[in-house]
């Protein structure tokens, strides 16, 4: 076998220390140069239970976690055996080294932890490995961790043991444990790592497989989708969140939580979503940069809030990261069944923003652009992610974070404005005006002498006393409209959609968010091969690019839209939003709680080439053009 | 901004209000707004914050930066506010539906968060502009078009709630009383913390129980009580738990607790905070290399 990359699977139970094994073994590859794309699978539960990490690691461009993968670390589930040796959670015990075993790629090596793993619990193992021409090399990890002290260190044992299988040098590896540990139990981790090694080493091999020499010149960082959106959030100026804990907007309101103090920042956990929402509204009208988020459920919550943001035209960020639902669903699974939900949910027409990354990178510009719309329009935006990209970590140059700051608060009064403003009778600031540049009429902010106002959730006049007027109402409804044509004015300029592959090509492919990455490798490995097909990355969920979504599909005999909804949910948006284009739309829906893999969208493209017909997996489904 | 100059008409708007003739809600306005002035606070520097329901349209009424929110949501959007910004007087007005039902949840929060931002709230024991429907502090045989044999639960006890989430300031003042319920609104403010002033303010149109008689003849002002220690835990415990009478007056008061902003070191203006460059940030990144 001749892989160019290598997809490296550590698996094992939760709480065993997986995350951090994996985060600095991703490191070490990104620091010989390597591109790395980690990939996180893990349970609902604190200790226990199964969970693995992948990394894939290559030289040059990595968009996507690949397909299946070709080394597998089985550490086991301490916790299943431990402290009795007993197993607790019946077949769960075996899962690191039985679960997706299908997808380890011929030639692929194992290596298990024979300390907690016991191969006959297996099965067929020994079969397996045969007709897959897989190299099974068990090991007493756990012996070799506690023979240096501490069985923990088994993780280490476990890298060193990779190493030496995929000819990989120790260096970083080594530097990173010096960064992270330090006296004795630094020492002896270096002694289990390097024991590790060595027996490893004098074992006889019968594999390929080795680790890609990788050629990045710039110094990079490995960053998630949560750290990125942390990053962009503070560097556009926010300063408060509030919020309350829910898989996986966690991450990102734990990096803020983490980052805001230091910069004169808050970060307020609240009592419920609602009141999370509620709170950045009263921090934003008072005059700092605020947000909040959530998941789907405790979004479900900010639907009052958010309409209030809407109506009292108050800026607003909203994160909203998504796993598999309805209600509690998969809470640890991805998917991108909460677009409708964010576009539509509160009463009333939708006055918001939201925008759909689909990497690190883009999660921390449109963070940013998601702040600066926010504030220079007076407008709630949401930043809508998933379980997948939140915790997905990616390699990225070190320089595209040195960016100026954009602390700007929007169209705001000064003091010395004030005075020539508009006022009521008594000194009210008229606040909503109706004839204003984009429908965005400038701001005072609570402290402001000559700047008091009411923001009113009810219909208002422009100093926000209440109003059933006709001709008022007429007149602010369709302001606030004009700020959503003003942004999509705006947002063309910024050009947040993404094209791939071959324009002239009849076949197109259109993806969204966290699919989009998988998406483009497909389109790179089917053009490769000879095929002409094209695809569009959409970020701009709301206002939607219509002109921009039209032309591709008009410039394609056949569009697949590849979404993880079982409801079509993108696609029907597209439909909704550009209008007669449905006959030449089909699906390509996964929900199974899993992102595709780049080969599932190649064959779901080949099966369409040939004129429709088998599904292409057990685990997606085509859907055929159905009109508007 | 304090000014000197400041009397309580300039917290007038010019907006009459749609309240019906003698609603107690005019003279609970009128004690904040005197409460407000009395302690220097100027339009531009107050927020006042007001959900939904006849007392939600306070901001309508009154002159100075405000907000008409959500109902229910009222103390979360003023707490963000004066969190955002300490130095502004952030005053929360709503009602007994509004703070104690559909925002009961908020309202414990707040009290055990104590920010120091004053929370008046009107409570008729009704829902009136709904049209007379129970409230959460109608009485259990209160008959009304949605609960035609009342509401047969014991009402809500706000003095107790608050006392029960750590509450450092806890009142009770009467609509009509005018000089008692400013002086008690005043107190709040200068509270340093959170404060409530639960306050009875009739609704003439729907509640024939909770009248102006009824609570003129029945309230007893622990003002006029010489061995009455607000400072004492005990003692206030056993009036906010008395079955038999109902008090007028700060019932409670711990003028040692640590209001938010101390615990939190959160002292500044943060839309003043300086913009430069986020170090702390950069910092994070480099922990990734």
């Amino acid at each position: 076998m001749t892989d160019d990359e290598l997809i490296w699977r550590i698996a094992g139970g939760s709480g065993d220390g997986i995350d951090s094994t994996s985060q600095n073994f991703a490191k070490a590859l990104m620091r010989s140069g390597l591109d790395v794309f980690t990939h996180r699978h893990y349970p609902s539960r604190i200790r226990g239970g199964h969970t693995y990490v992948e990394i894939r690691a290559k030289d040059g461009d990595v968009t996507s976690r690949g397909d299946g993968y070709n080394f597998l670390l089985a550490l086991g589930d301490s916790f299943a055996r431990n402290p009795t040796d007993e197993a607790v959670y019946g077949d769960e015990e075996v899962k690191p080294l039985t679960e997706n075993l299908d997808d380890l790629r011929e030639g692929g090596i194992i290596v298990y932890d024979e300390g907690l793993l016991d191969e006959d619990d297996v099965g067929d193992l020994e079969e397996q490995a045969e007709e897959n021409d897989w190299h099974v090399y068990p090991l007493d990890l756990r012996a070799l961790a506690k023979e240096h002290g501490r069985e923990v260190m088994r993780n280490t044992a476990g890298v060193g043991a990779t190493a030496a299988l995929v000819d990989m040098d120790l260096d970083h590896i080594e530097d990173l444990m010096s960064d992270a540990m330090s006296g004795d139990i630094l020492e002896a981790n270096l002694d289990v790592l390097h024991d590790a090694y060595e027996q490893v080493s004098e074992m006889e091999h019968g594999h390929d497989l080795t680790v890609p020499t990788g050629s990045h010149d710039e110094e990079q960082v490995l960053v998630s989708g949560s750290h990125a959106i942390a990053y962009g959030a503070i560097d556009a100026g926010c300063r408060f969140i509030s919020g309350y804990p829910m898989t996986p907007w966690t991450d990102a309101y734990t990096i803020m939580t983490q980052l805001l103090p230091d910069m004169g920042g808050v970060s307020e956990q609240v009592e419920d979503e609602i009141a999370a929402a509620a709170m950045a509204v009263g921090a934003s009208h008072a005059g700092v940069k605020a947000m909040s988020g959530s998941s789907g459920g405790g979004f479900a919550l900010m639907s009052e809030p958010l309409g209030l943001a809407e109506m009292t035209e108050t800026p607003l960020v909203l994160l909203e990261a998504q796993r598999a639902g309805p209600s509690t669903g998969m809470p640890t699974k991805p998917e991108q069944a909460d677009l409708e939900h964010v576009l539509y949910t509160s009463q009333g027409d939708s006055h918001r923003v939201a925008f759909g990354p689909k990497d690190p990178k883009e999660c921390y510009e449109q963070t940013r652009t998601a702040f600066e719309i926010a504030y220079d329009y007076q407008i709630p935006v949401i930043v809508l992610y998933d379980q997948k990209l939140s915790g997905e970590y990616r390699n990225v140059d070190a320089s595209f974070f040195d960016r100026e700051p954009a602390p700007d608060l929007g169209k705001t009064l000064t003091e010395d404005q004030i005075p020539d403003a508009p006022h009521d009778a008594t000194g009210k600031y008229h606040r909503y005006q109706y004839d204003v540049d984009d429908g965005v009429s400038p701001r005072t902010i609570p402290g402001q002498k000559g700047g008091h106002y009411l923001a009113s959730g009810n219909e208002h006049w422009p100093n926000g006393h209440i109003s059933e007027d006709r001709d008022n109402r007429v007149a602010q409804v369709e302001r606030r409209l004009q700020k959503l044509a003003a942004i999509r004015d705006d947002l063309d300029e910024r050009d947040q959609q993404t094209h791939y592959g071959d324009e002239d090509a009849d076949i197109g492919l259109i993806a969204w968010g966290s699919q989009e990455g998988t998406v483009e490798e497909a389109v790179h490995r089917l053009n490769d091969d000879g095929n002409s097909v094209q695809a569009l990355g959409v970020s701009d969920m709301m206002p939607f690019p219509v002109d921009e979504v039209r032309e591709f599909v008009e410039s394609v005999d056949q569009a697949i839209v590849v979404e993880m909804s079982s409801t079509k949910q993108f696609r029907g948006l597209m439909q909704k939003e550009v209008g007669d284009i449905g006959g030449k739309l089909s699906s390509l829906l996964k929900y199974n709680g899993d992102p595709f893999e780049p080969h599932e969208i190649v064959e779901a493209v080949e099966i369409a080439q040939d004129g429709g017909g088998a599904e292409p997996t057990a685990q997606t489904t085509l859907e055929p053009a159905a009109g508007d | 901004m304090s000014s000197e100059n400041v009397r309580f008409t300039d917290f007038k708007s010019d907006k009459q209000p749609t309240w019906c003739p003698g609603c107690g809600d005019f003279g609970t306005m009128n004690g904040m707004m005197k409460g407000l002035a009395e302690t220097g606070n100027s339009p531009d520097d107050t927020f006042v914050v007001a959900g939904i329901g006849c007392s939600g349209k306070i901001g309508t009424y009154m002159r100075s930066y405000a907000l008409h929110g959500v109902h229910g949501r009222a103390l979360p959007v003023g707490t963000g506010a004066k969190l955002a910004n300490p130095d502004l007087e952030v005053m929360v007005a709503g009602g007994d539906g509004d703070g104690y039902s559909i925002g009961a949840g908020h309202f414990v929060h707040a009290v055990r968060r104590n920010v120091d931002i004053t929370y008046v709230v009107m409570d008729n024991r009704i829902y009136g502009l709904t049209k007379g429907q129970a409230s959460p502090t109608s009485r259990p045989d209160f008959e009304t078009s949605t609960s035609p044999d009342g509401p047969k639960q014991p009402p809500v006890n706000p003095l107790a709630l608050a006392m029960a989430a750590g509450g450092s300031f806890i009142a009770q003042s009467f609509s009509s009383d005018a000089l008692r319920h400013q002086e008690i609104v005043q107190e709040a403010i200068e509270h340093d913390g959170f404060s409530l002033v639960n306050t009875f303010s009739p609704c003439v149109t729907f509640n024939d129980v909770d009248t102006y008689d009824y609570f003129r003849d029945s309230l007893v002002d622990l003002s006029e009580d010489d061995d009455y220690d607000r400072h004492d835990y005990d003692q206030a415990k056993d009036a906010i738990l008395d079955a038999d009478k109902e008090y007028m007056g700060v019932l409670y008061q711990d003028e040692d607790s640590t209001p938010y902003h101390e615990a939190h070191g959160v002292t500044e203006n943060m839309a003043e905070i300086p913009d430069g460059a986020p170090d702390g940030a950069t910092d994070l990144v480099r922990e990734f290399y």
